[in-house]
């Protein structure tokens, strides 16, 4: 059985987990809106 | 041959259902503890009912405790069942006294598309409503999409509680004990949830001009409708009713957290990549796919001057239909007049859901990957030399197979959803509603959506707000533990 890691080590690792993924979540969240934009764009000067 | 159910196989079942019932009364403090500090008294008046309701029923029926508490598939399934209908009865009082609801049936329809993270609501005057009469509301959907059951497993511990688990149709083991997976869905609940209300707190201070204690009190109600994919608001307007782009931004990259199974939470936690899982691929090609039907329908209806805001729009209406949450940055009789491919997008959107183990409805997005797999290598071995191999292999955190056991499971329960969002459409059609818009609030109610186009509404018939809940009970569930309860019940009666 592996050892249990010292809390501040757990704690480091809550900490980076918690903020890269909340980091992943916006980053997505932007993408996705800006990719809906740019297909606005497309479909708007195709159905013009 | 079914077996009759033992007193003791009851005895399980009520003691459970007992233990949760306890979690519900202890959630119920927190909208009377509000009322009291706002001077809402008499809605404190009506939560302590409903909190003195939900402790005697617990009480009892740890009274009846079994001599062995084993949970077995049987048990766990029928208490998974029972609890997401007898907490919204009991729910439902505080509501059915605050006046704002016209039939008690109203406020059970409400109570039950909170606890199934839906949203559809046929209040009455919610601009008006008591703030702890909102709060209970969201807190229903907190309950249900965090919820009663995670609650239960983290606190209590016991043979065959992971039946729970899996009865409320979650599938991801993300640690090898069902408690500890438990703790790490609460883990993630806590981190959105101190980064969400910040950031919607700190938007609707410094941009919206709300004073401290209102911003705060949407934040809240915000981040649980939105990360719970719930639906409601603490306005009649919906998200309409800020106007401002970066709370909807924020609201998006909740509704994204929302719909991401814990699976996908772990995976990202441990810096894993899940670019390759089947399921990340079909949701961001079916969100990708239902955005440009959207946008195409409404670009050739000429509904947006500019491309920006065609793309704000779409990428919030869509987003929120494909996530099953159910916000909204436009008004409802706007929705119902979303025609052609516009309308298709929506309610494709709708219909195939978010990601599985997440508190998403709809078929769900693995289901949808699977199901495409699977008719892809049917037309292989048609196309194929006879006797050629073909390999069923697909990546789900890991390398995995599709077995043929896996098919007809994804078959069967994407064809239960596909036969309830016809059932209610079919309903709708009876009481003279139109075919589009009884087919979008049909497949809004039972894919745990919430957006409407006016159909659900006080005053809607009786029957017709009946079936919408079971639609959206059944779709909660996922079916199996509803099937379940069923049985035990038939057993009961024609048991050997």
């Amino acid at each position: 059985m592996r050892p249990r890691p010292a809390p501040r080590e757990r704690l480091y690792r809550i900490t980076t987990g918690a903020l890269v993924t909340i980091a992943i979540e916006f980053g997505v969240a932007i993408l996705l809106f800006i990719g809906a934009v740019l297909i606005a764009q497309l479909v708007m000067f195709l159905a013009s | 041959m079914l077996l009759r159910p033992t007193i003791d196989d009851l005895r399980v079942i009520t003691y459970n259902l007992a233990r949760m019932l306890l979690i519900s009364a202890a959630a119920g403090l927190v909208p009377l503890v509000w009322a009291v500090l706002t001077g809402e008294l008499a809605p404190a008046a009506d939560f302590l009912v409903m909190v003195g309701v939900f402790s005697l029923a617990g009480t009892a029926g740890l009274a009846l405790k079994p001599k062995h508490d084993r949970l077995d598939w049987r048990h766990g399934m029928a208490v998974v069942a029972l609890i997401w209908l007898v907490v919204p009865i009991i729910g439902s009082i505080p509501l059915i006294l605050s006046g704002n609801y016209a039939r008690w049936i109203d406020a059970f329809f409400d109570a039950v598309s909170g606890l199934t993270t839906t949203g559809l609501t046929v209040v009455q005057d919610i601009d008006h409503m008591a703030s702890s009469m909102i709060l209970w509301r969201h807190i229903l959907h907190f309950l249900g999409g965090q919820g009663i059951i995670i609650a239960a497993l983290s606190l209590f511990s016991g043979a065959g509680t992971a039946t729970l688990y899996f009865g409320e149709g979650r599938d991801d083991r993300i640690y090898p004990s069902v408690r500890s997976t438990s703790r790490f869905i609460w883990l993630v609940a806590a981190v959105n949830g101190i980064a969400g209300v910040f950031a919607l707190f700190l938007v609707a201070f410094l941009d919206l001009g709300f004073g401290a204690l209102r911003s705060f009190f949407h934040a809240i109600t915000v981040f649980m409708a939105a990360f719970d994919t719930g639906g409601f608001a603490p306005q009649s307007t919906s998200i309409q009713y800020y106007h401002s782009a970066p709370y909807e931004l924020v609201i998006a990259v909740l509704m994204i957290a929302g719909v991401m199974s814990f699976g996908v939470h772990f995976a990202l936690w441990r810096r894993r990549s899940v670019l390759g899982n089947l399921e990340t691929k079909t949701i961001l090609f079916t969100f990708a796919g239902t955005l440009i039907l959207t946008q195409i329908g409404l670009a050739v209806a000429g509904a947006y001057g500019t491309a920006t805001g065609l793309g704000r729009q779409t990428f919030f209406q869509v987003l929120s239909a494909h996530s099953g949450t159910g916000f909204s940055t436009i008004p409802s009789a706007e929705l119902a007049t979303w025609g052609g491919l516009a309308f298709g997008g929506m309610a494709i959107a709708m219909a195939l859901g978010g990601m599985a183990s997440s508190t998403a409805g709809g078929v769900k997005a693995l289901r949808v990957g699977l199901t495409v797999k699977s008719i892809g290598s049917q037309i292989k071995q048609v196309l194929l030399p006879e006797g050629a191999v073909i390999s069923d292999r697909f990546r789900q955190n890991g390398p995995r197979h599709l077995t043929e056991d896996l098919k007809q499971g994804v078959m069967a329960i994407s064809l239960l959803y596909v036969a309830l969002y016809i059932f209610g459409a079919g309903l709708g059609l009876v009481y003279h509603v139109p075919l589009q818009n009884a087919l979008f609030e049909s497949v809004s109610a039972a894919a745990n959506v919430g957006l409407s186009v006016g159909v659900t509404a006080p005053g809607m018939p009786a029957s017709l707000e009946l079936t919408y809940a079971l639609q959206m009970w059944a779709g909660r569930l996922e079916f199996i533990s509803i099937f379940a309860l069923i049985g035990l019940l038939w057993s009961l009666v024609r048991g050997k």
